[in-house]
């Protein structure tokens, strides 16, 4: 495992398999938080900090205590705890540090829990073998790759906000069907051999 | 701080009967599912080598999973031939093909065990299409040589079609599968 | 409210994917085929299921403070055990739906359940609740699932219902197409919706 490797992961997980616009992963708040840009960005922080925090905690304890001690079936369950311990810590930190940002975010910061996006990026690193770098790096990615996708959601619907949009697309509709545009763009980064 | 031990205590109560139930279920489940797996690798490993009725495993270090075939069903005689392991970086999963090769170091099939590639595309190197029940792009494996392992667009006797549209999905089996003979090969030679 | 009331709420008016905008991952992932929607939505009611009863059992012993966490630790057990039996005795339709099944677990659809009803309600009612939105989730997936299978693919359940010379518009079960496809029907519903009121 060297810096090629890590390099791969990074471009993958960021440009051609894009946790939200590929995998399909953390729709719920990509439909709900990208309103605004700064709030966008917030979440992006956010997510982008449990992610790498949520990798660097349940690789070793897959690794070191499911895997020892042949309770692997409870990776779903410790998984998920975990998380939901860690989105607590950012809660109580944020209310602190950046509370424009707490009042800003309301509800969808402790519905963070239940971004799947987190859990999922804590499973693959699971299911696709990851070493603990390559982990550490796929969390933190990830993130990135789904800061992207959030922020330029949110360009496009601060500009949508203003057009002249039929009234049953008004909202979600409208905003899907530009993530779906969007999707197609990312899927041009398919042609990449690395 | 009396709160704060109750409301642990709870937490601690629901989660033991929790684990205990899935401990349960887990050991209910645990040789139904152990043996679905075997079951699937055992069909692989068939699909891929069809002339071997036993097979007898030869190493699994490193990861490489060798078995050699015996046409006998007692496992005696000379091998008919082996299967490997073979594992392909695909798009978006690690493409893991069972390799069936004769003792003249050609395919005599592959057998795709495992892939999460993309649904339409990538997912079509286990499509079936017309009558028969082979993925036509695992059947054109069969008989080539490891110089004929190579991707081309068009349908050709001597090299690999790609799949249109999943040409990644396409390289990485059949580069992992061209690995695998080269790896065979090398052990053989050592042995 | 009766029975039948809270039952039909979750077929239509508040029917999830479509009206309540929940569970929103697993829709787009999974519904590449009538086959993978239709194993997603029943995997999903069973967990749903599972979660409102006990949920509602044990409601009057959670503290307010705790009753997330609790509620997360019971939505993953039941995840766990639907995990466990469909490796063991549907191991076809476990590998197709691979990561998304231990995902049920954050599907905003059960959570929001246990929170907004089961907590509050009595076992009965809490169970047709579960039902009622365990069908209508379904339902929603098998629509999706089936549009963009018919359309992505040419067939529905496997079966190719089309000549060979029917090219099937590809995108609609890639990506892109799961997020328009599910936008326009969404726009559909809004339309009916509308239609209704005005």
């Amino acid at each position: 495992m060297n810096l090629d490797s890590l390099l791969v992961i990074a471009v993958s997980t960021i440009f051609i398999n894009n946790y939200v616009l590929s995998r399909f992963l953390g729709l719920c708040p990509f439909l709900g938080v990208s309103r605004s840009r700064s709030s966008a960005f917030g979440m992006g922080m956010a997510v982008i900090f449990v992610m790498t925090m949520a990798s660097l905690v349940t690789h070793p304890i897959y690794h070191l205590v499911l895997v020892r001690y042949e309770i692997t079936f409870l990776r779903t369950i410790v998984f998920i705890l975990v998380i939901a311990t860690l989105v607590q810590l950012v809660e109580m930190v944020m209310n602190k540090t950046a509370p424009a940002l707490y009042q800003a975010l309301g509800i969808f910061l402790p519905l963070i829990t239940t971004n799947c996006a987190i859990l999922g990026v804590a499973v693959l690193n699971i299911d696709e073998s990851r070493t603990f770098i390559e982990a550490l790096i796929q969390g933190f990615t990830a993130g990135l790759g789904f800061t992207l996708a959030l922020v330029l959601m949110a360009g496009i619907r601060e500009r949508l906000d203003l057009a002249d949009v039929p009234p049953v697309l008004k909202g979600v509709p409208i905003a899907l069907i530009c993530a779906g545009l969007m999707s197609i763009a990312f899927l041009g980064f398919a042609g990449f051999a690395i | 701080m009396r709160e704060l031990i109750k409301l642990s205590g709870l937490l601690m109560l629901i989660t033991l009967t929790a684990a205990t139930a899935l401990s349960n279920v887990y050991l209910l489940t645990r040789d139904r599912i152990a043996a679905v797996e075997l079951a699937r690798e055992e069909n692989a490993r068939k699909e891929a080598l069809p002339e071997a009725l036993y097979f007898e495993v030869d190493s699994l270090e490193g990861g490489f999973v060798l078995y050699r075939g015996y046409e006998n069903p007692q496992g005696t005689g000379s091998p008919v031939g082996f299967t490997v392991l073979a594992l392909g970086k695909g798009y978006s999963s690690t493409i893991r093909t069972v390799v069936g090769i004769d003792t003249g170091m050609t395919i005599t099939g592959i057998k795709i065990a495992f892939q999460q590639e993309t649904p339409g595309l990538g997912t079509k190197v286990e499509e079936i299409k017309g009558s028969g029940n082979e993925p036509w792009f695992q059947k054109q494996f069969r008989g080539k040589r490891e110089d004929q392992l190579k991707v081309v667009r068009t349908e050709d006797p001597e090299a690999i079609e790609a799949i249109t549209g999943a040409t990644i999905s396409s390289t990485a089996v059949t580069k992992s599968v061209r690995e695998a003979v080269q790896k065979l090969r090398q052990i053989l030679k050592e042995s | 409210m009766s029975a039948w009331k809270i039952f039909i709420r979750g077929l239509w008016e508040e029917v999830p994917v479509f009206r309540l905008l929940l569970g929103l991952c697993p829709t787009l992932a999974v519904t590449t085929s009538l086959e993978n929607g239709l194993g997603m939505g029943l995997a999903t009611t069973s967990v749903l299921l599972g979660s409102n009863l006990v949920v509602s059992l044990i409601r009057k012993f959670i503290p307010n403070k705790i009753r997330i966490p609790s509620f997360i630790l019971v939505i993953a057990s039941f995840v766990t055990i639907v995990d466990l039996i469909m490796h063991g005795y549907t191991p076809e339709l476990h590998r197709a739906l691979g990561i998304f099944i231990p995902l049920i677990v954050v599907n905003c659809l059960i959570l929001g359940r246990a929170e907004a009803f089961a907590s509050k309600n009595s076992l009965g009612y809490s169970l047709v609740d579960a039902l009622g939105m365990g069908l209508g989730f379904t339902l929603a997936l098998c629509l999706l699932g089936g549009v963009r299978e018919i359309l992505g693919a040419g067939s529905l359940a496997g079966y190719i219902l089309f000549p060979e010379t029917f090219r099937p518009v590809l995108i609609l079960i890639l990506p892109p197409g799961g997020f328009i496809a599910y936008g326009l029907l969404l726009a559909g519903f809004n339309l009916i919706e509308n239609r209704k009121k005005g």
